[in-house]
């Protein structure tokens, strides 16, 4: 962290974050160049990166609380009718001793949706105001956040698995409920989000000398 | 060109940038092991498992077999009462349809369906073309494939149908199906495949710019 880096924007290089091969680029505004290796279009930065993730991670918040909050899941037997929420579907496994994958479904589909949310929201204005603070952790947890955001679409694949299993003739029947497509909505925006966002942008503003890997340092 | 380069020693030094913080480095010239950003600790380069097309192509066709043996049969059958009811992968996405629940079926169709048998084509269809000593001239996968990659949701699913069994669990029989036990094996082969090929991936880029 002490040391100094030179960026590869800084030598007029940019690579290709499809296949990796590093280029030139001569322009101030590079526009239009595709990697001559694989034919991706390369920018230096990703194009209005901080615009993009923020409008997104602002549609994911919208749809956040009504996904919560709507059923996800209805099942009809023949005494009752029970509408599940994901929270109530938690609870339901937590009651049922299975405490463990009660913790882990809680982790997945209410705090990573809600942390991914706080935590962008925390990348894009640190980010935009070229806060120098620990930069390390906060790569590290945009790596993170990439990482486990896929991992909350659990309950949507719970619920249509269990919408397919369920057809005991008149003895049970489970529906899918309006919460799962908003909830779909989210992991989905939130996705984009995370790969709008351009962790390289919250480098740039440290300054840059000595080591030179061309010229040697 | 391409299967050359998985003979041929790689040259002495390589040049890359971090895709996570830009700062220019210098690869090693031979890897074994995970190359770390010295400035952001991100992950530039990792070794990969297997280092002959012919062992990544090897996987890539059984996991090809498992996918197909995974869509065909059961994942998971309940029992009750005397009556009993099962379900396929395809068949989730197509009851959610059903329910008048058209995008969330295709978002499941496409996570669980779709991706993961277009990533693997393109993955079989890149070392296909290696193998046959043919240069990268279908780039168009090898963009598809890692542009797709983070949206094939094979393992979350995984996780899903256990969590389905164990809700469950408590007032029917379930039944675990082939299909449950061939997509298993299938996210193990594909992983495997997957990595192997990024091994080769970096042996041809090392190939090109020398």
């Amino acid at each position: 962290m002490n040391e100094n880096f030179v960026t590869a924007r800084a030598r007029g290089l940019m690579l290709c974050d499809v296949c990796g091969f590093l280029m030139q680029f001569k322009s101030k505004r590079p526009e239009n160049i595709h990697c001559p290796r694989c034919g991706q279009a390369v920018y230096p930065r990703k194009p209005a990166s901080l615009q993009r993730t923020a409008a997104l991670v602002l549609a994911a918040a919208i749809l956040y609380f009504p996904a919560n909050m709507l059923p996800i899941m209805r099942t009809s037997t023949l005494t009752y009718v029970d509408n599940n929420t994901i929270l109530s579907g938690i609870i339901e496994l937590w009651s049922g001793n299975s405490w463990p994958l009660a913790i882990f479904v809680f982790f997945v589909s209410i705090l990573v949706p809600l942390l991914k949310l706080a935590a962008l929201s925390l990348l894009i204005i640190s980010t935009h105001y070229q806060w120098r603070w620990r930069l390390q952790e906060r790569t590290r947890l945009y790596r993170f956040l990439e990482f486990i955001g896929r991992w909350s679409m659990l309950d949507v694949f719970v619920v249509g698995l269990l919408v397919a299993l369920v057809k005991l003739r008149g003895l049970a029947t489970v529906t899918a409920g309006p919460g799962v497509p908003l909830f779909a909505s989210v992991v989905i925006l939130t996705m984009y989000a995370s790969q709008a966002f351009d962790p390289r942008l919250m480098w740039d503003h440290q300054a840059s000398s000595t080591p030179d890997p061309i010229r040697g340092s | 060109m391409y299967a050359q380069a998985m003979s041929a020693q790689t040259p002495t030094v390589h040049l890359t940038a971090c895709h996570s913080c830009d700062a220019l480095l210098r690869l090693p010239a031979v890897q074994h092991s995970t190359f770390h950003c010295p400035r952001c600790d991100a992950v530039v380069y990792r070794a990969g498992l297997a280092k002959r097309v012919d062992d990544a192509l090897a996987l890539g066709l059984a996991a090809a077999v498992f996918f197909l043996l995974a869509n065909s049969f059961p994942i998971v059958a309940i029992e009750s009462g005397g009556d009993r009811s099962f379900a396929t992968l395809p068949g989730a996405s197509l009851a959610l349809y059903k329910q008048g629940m058209s995008f969330v079926a295709f978002v499941v169709a496409i996570t669980t369906l779709f991706i993961p048998a277009i990533e693997l084509s393109c993955t079989l269809g890149m070392l296909w073309f290696a193998k046959f000593k043919r240069s990268f001239s279908l780039t168009f996968l090898f963009r598809l494939r890692k542009r797709l990659r983070p949206w094939s949701m094979i393992e979350i699913f995984m996780l899903g149908t256990l969590v389905a069994i164990v809700k469950l669990g408590s007032w029917a029989h379930v039944l675990l199906g082939v299909g449950l036990w061939s997509l298993g094996i299938f996210m193990v082969l594909h992983a495997a495949t997957s990595h192997a090929f990024e091994a080769i991936e970096f042996w041809s880029k090392v190939q090109t710019e020398s």
